[in-house]
């Protein structure tokens, strides 16, 4: 009995004033703004480079699968039809061309569609690379740099250096960067993460 | 149905596990670049006024600039000097108000628009080909054109609709 397609697994957050956002620029692409494109490439940048390189790939491969999604996102702008969707087109092309990388296909062949392909996955024994917890993992945290990006300039220095640097910075350091007492530190973090999470849940 | 503690929780679990990188510059910018294929070539932001300096101004039955005296017309025929270009324009009285005809003559001037205006009524018209543009029913009243071309844009300051 063949392997039944897999079901895809979705983000968590519901996200949808971002994907509103999302479909608002790419709109605006539509109608010729160069600046909207820019913005739309610095968006998705780290979250289509990010596919390929967690699959295993190296960064020169995953160089190529990067502007090729690009090149496809740039050829197909005005087919796309749904416009608030474009981050799981995305994810979903990005996925196709470095499954055919990992295929070792010449080119970058690829299934003709994404039911073939999720039954090719399903068939390999280990599909691993490009599992949809590791997707989903990625695009989740696409949403948070993303969601990131809207909250006040105070907020996007606490959780940023508590949260994404590595090491993780202390309290002492990010009461300095902001010129608060570090007793302050605990109380901002909460209220920033709750900004966090409903820019997510909207 | 997840807990706002458990929600918080699985945010700060997926930044703390945030490996991602920035793609390489040199392939951001290739991605950039794309774009440039598709957006129309963008009409200069800067366009030289030149002032034009009306030359002739004849008044209707008389001989039309550059016609024998035989043909005379009824519109009025301006012809101004602006820089390398000129530009003929006939007034003539109509049902309603006035209608104009204009000509660029020179280069520079393959397409483009034209604006007329007063402090009370303004009209816009494109002309391509042989620089030829048309206003109609245009009320009486003290105008200003402006013809903006490729990369020059041409001002008269002042047309007496009477």
């Amino acid at each position: 009995m063949a392997n039944p397609v897999a079901k895809r697994i979705e983000v968590e957050f519901e996200a949808a004033r971002l994907s509103n956002a999302d479909a608002e620029l790419l709109n605006r692409c539509r109608k010729n703004d160069q600046a909207a494109w820019d913005e739309l490439v610095v968006r998705y940048q780290r979250l289509i480079f990010a596919i390929p390189r967690r699959a295993g790939l190296t960064d020169e491969q995953a160089a190529d699968v990067f502007q090729d999604v690009f090149l496809t996102l740039f050829e197909k702008i005005d087919e796309i039809e749904q416009p608030d969707k474009i981050r799981s087109w995305i994810v979903t092309t990005a996925k196709f061309k470095t499954w055919a990388v990992i295929r070792g296909s010449k080119g970058f062949y690829s299934p003709e569609t994404e039911e073939e392909m999720e039954a090719e996955m399903a068939g390999i024994r280990d599909s691993a690379p490009l599992a949809d917890e590791m997707l989903i993992e990625l695009e989740e945290q696409h949403l948070i740099r993303t969601a990131l990006m809207e909250l006040e300039e105070r907020c996007q220095k606490i959780l940023s250096m508590i949260y994404l640097q590595d090491p993780a910075a202390s309290y002492v350091e990010v009461a300095a960067a902001i010129n608060v007492g570090e007793t302050s530190i605990s109380p901002l973090r909460s209220r920033c993460l709750k900004k966090l999470e409903k820019v997510l849940a909207k | 149905m997840k807990t706002s503690e458990q929600r918080l929780e699985h945010i700060i679990r997926r930044m703390q596990t945030d490996s991602s990188v920035d793609a390489p510059a040199d392939a951001i910018r290739y991605a950039k670049n794309l774009y440039l294929t598709r957006a129309p070539e963008p009409r200069p932001s800067f366009l030289e006024r030149v002032f034009a300096v009306v030359r002739v101004d004849l008044a209707p039955n008389r001989a039309a600039f550059g016609e024998r005296s035989a043909s005379s017309s009824t519109a009025r025929q301006m012809l101004f000097d602006s820089g390398e270009n000129a530009v003929d324009l006939r007034i003539t009285a109509a049902a309603k108000g006035f209608d104009i005809r204009g000509q660029i003559l020179g280069s520079g001037f393959e397409n483009g628009e034209v604006e007329i205006s007063s402090s009370q009524f303004s009209a816009k018209t494109e002309f391509e080909g042989m620089s030829e543009f048309t206003f109609t029913a245009i009320p009486a009243g003290e105008y200003s054109l402006v013809i903006r071309g490729n990369s020059t844009e041409i001002f008269i300051e002042k047309i007496s609709l009477q």
